[in-house]
């Protein structure tokens, strides 16, 4: 059976296959691109020392790479053609084209049929989902190491939908979804719209979630300096600046309290800040609860997932008609 | 001894009844035709029979085994080919009967390859790119290639040209005399399997209308031409399954039930089994004239 499923889903795992060895490439040469620069430049042995002062060196590679960076967001959609390209046709393209009645007649039950499938879909789904984490892992790699200003996390949006178990977790449920939708709608095209209807708006629903996963730590310090926690990698979920009374204050006000311009002198605006009892107040998830995060966001896809592919099993082994 | 037999079976589509309070019993070691119009329910119950539908109601037991559905004991005695004949488009002839092979037990994969070169298909050939007859050459290979004991095919000739037909058909009854094969086949062209098949079935509007060996149905109906005003008379004595009219003419569609008609002065000659399977489906998409009597025959 399982030969079977391979040789007719073949033009699909070999289609995945391709892709994956696409974006392998882009993601290597450019990588690459960005550890040799790191290396010529001397950068790497700067942040290495750690003794601060590579900020302007960094900036440079920020100049150069990070339009990268911004573009790295297209492969977000990767998970979603696992689910539109693997999922929506698994069971809807026999249904649609009729071929289910030759295959749920042969001399094996449905069960063995789709779980064979499933199984092998779901293998796959899984390599995917890990090439493309550990790709993605490496290439974050340089940004990492940097610590130039507002400070890169691998807690940021765009970086941690990328790393660790996550992308794993974001295929299969996007296969789900797809296998789900094929059943019920049992027409191919249908099926991989709804993947698509269903699949972001769940992704950006858990992403808005994120950052109450736990509660946030506060940090308290002066207006508009440096936090004394730059660089650790935390994840800044939300800052403001609170006058003496401890109320949040419009930067309008600030501005237009303390004239923050060109013109005036870094000191002259600190000291006026101070003199209001300015200060700012950054809520962050410290980058020590990556794993953590990883963990409630995979355990809720993978979740959704094996709900979806049970009630698929139960759609089509009891349910389904012919 | 049935190769199909249900009781009061039905199945609902949503609110839609496909098949109603169905009963009857298929004899085995036979080939029958299973006809009736459009939408009768041929397909819900043959579907039901090779375990792709469950029923909503009723009893279906099949080679007097329970439904097949989800049970690979049963489903390995059962060949099936569905309407239009489903293979995979993309696959080769080859790749189709390694799909035989790998989800059949039973699978008799010497059979399979001779069968496929006797009718001259090429193993390598995309599915997608057959003929017509080529294509349905191969959906009865991989039907048979499990060596089933019940075959059951659903409009098997439907949108085949009559030369193909021919050949589908001969392959069919070569594989019954060889084999002893039990045969259920549905159609709506009663006319391509008068040849084929020894037992009829007929349903209509989910019931069954007709049943028995084709020869006794043959041999118990008659085609009465005759006077218009003396057409009463026989009316009254016998069951007429359907009458058509001209000015003066009359022509009944009669049920012998053994009262002499020879000197009545009616013109009589046998029947075909198109007439016959015609004469009965006018009969159930109109009100019955009488109380409509079901004619069972019991296989010997």
């Amino acid at each position: 059976m399982i030969a079977v499923a391979l040789r007719q889903h073949r033009i699909q795992l070999s289609s995945g296959a391709a892709l994956m060895i696409v974006l392998a490439a882009l993601l290597v040469w450019t990588g690459h691109e960005m550890t040799s620069y790191l290396h010529s430049t001397g950068l790497s042995g700067c942040l290495a020392a750690r003794g601060g002062g590579c900020d302007s060196f960094s900036q440079l590679f920020e100049n150069r790479y990070g339009s990268l960076l911004r573009n790295v967001a297209y492969p977000n959609f990767l998970p979603m053609l696992v689910g539109i390209f693997w999922g929506a046709p698994l069971v809807a393209r026999e249904l649609e084209s009729g071929t289910h009645r030759l295959a749920w007649t042969q001399s094996i039950t449905r069960r063995r049929w789709l779980t064979t499938k499933l199984a092998l879909f779901v293998a796959a789904t899984v390599g995917i989902g890990a090439i493309f984490s550990l790709l993605l892992s490496w290439w974050f790699h340089p940004f990492a190491q940097l610590q130039f200003q507002g400070g890169y996390s691998r807690m940021d949006l765009d970086s941690f939908d990328f790393q660790g178990v996550v992308p794993i977790a974001y295929s299969l449920f996007a296969f789900a979804v797809g296998t789900a939708a094929g059943v019920v709608v049992r027409r191919v095209l249908p099926a991989m719209a709804i993947t698509f209807a269903a699949y972001l708006p769940l992704r950006l629903l858990m992403q808005s979630l994120r950052a109450h996963f736990e509660t946030p730590l506060q940090i308290t310090y002066q207006a508009l300096a440096t936090s004394p926690r730059a660089g650790l990698g935390d994840w800044i979920t939300h800052s403001r600046i609170v006058n003496a009374a401890g109320r949040t204050v419009s930067d309008q006000t600030v501005f237009s309290t303390c004239g923050v311009g060109p013109s005036v002198p870094k000191s002259d605006v600190f000291a006026c800040l101070a003199s209001h009892g300015y200060h700012q107040v950054d809520l962050y998830q410290p980058v020590s609860r990556f794993w953590a995060f990883q963990g409630i966001e995979s355990a809720v896809f993978v979740g959704l997932a094996a709900l979806l592919l049970t009630a698929s099993c139960y759609w089509v082994i009891r349910r389904s008609s012919a | 001894m049935s190769a199909i037999e249900t009781e009061a079976l039905g199945r609902r589509y949503g609110r839609r009844w496909g098949l109603k309070d169905c009963s009857l019993a298929v004899p085995r070691g036979r080939v029958v035709a299973l006809v009736g119009p459009n939408g009768a329910g041929k397909t819900t119950l043959l579907h039901m029979a090779v375990g792709l539908l469950a029923p909503t109601v009723g009893r279906i037991r099949v080679l007097d085994g329970p439904p097949p559905r989800e049970r690979p004991e049963q489903l390995r005695r059962i060949g099936f080919v569905a309407q239009d004949k489903p293979l995979y488009r993309g696959f080769r002839v080859k790749d189709m009967v390694r799909f035989g092979a790998a989800l059949n037990a039973d699978w008799d994969q010497d059979w399979a390859l001779r069968r496929l070169r006797d009718v001259g298909i090429p193993l390598g050939q995309r599915v997608g790119q057959l003929s017509g007859g080529q294509h349905a050459q191969v959906a009865l290979a991989m039907a048979l290639g499990k060596r089933p004991e019940l075959l059951v095919l659903d409009e098997p000739v439907a949108n085949l040209d009559p030369l193909a037909r021919r050949e589908f058909l001969q392959v069919l009854m070569a594989e019954v005399a060889e084999s002893g094969l039990s045969v259920v086949l549905s159609s709506h062209l009663i006319a391509d399997l008068e040849r084929v098949c020894d037992y009829l079935i007929l349903l209509s509007n989910g019931r069954v209308q007709l049943a028995g060996e084709t020869e006794g149905l043959l041999a118990k109906h008659r085609i009465f031409v005759g006077a218009r005003e003396r057409a009463e008379s026989l009316t009254r004595v016998h069951y007429v399954v359907s009458e058509s009219y001209t000015q003066r003419q009359a022509t009944l569609l009669v049920r012998l039930n053994g009262h002499s008609l020879q000197d009545s002065g009616w013109n009589a000659r046998p029947i075909t089994l198109e007439e016959l399977v015609l004469g009965y489906m006018k009969l159930s998409s109109q009100p019955p004239p009488g109380p409509l009597r079901v004619l069972q025959e019991a296989s010997p």
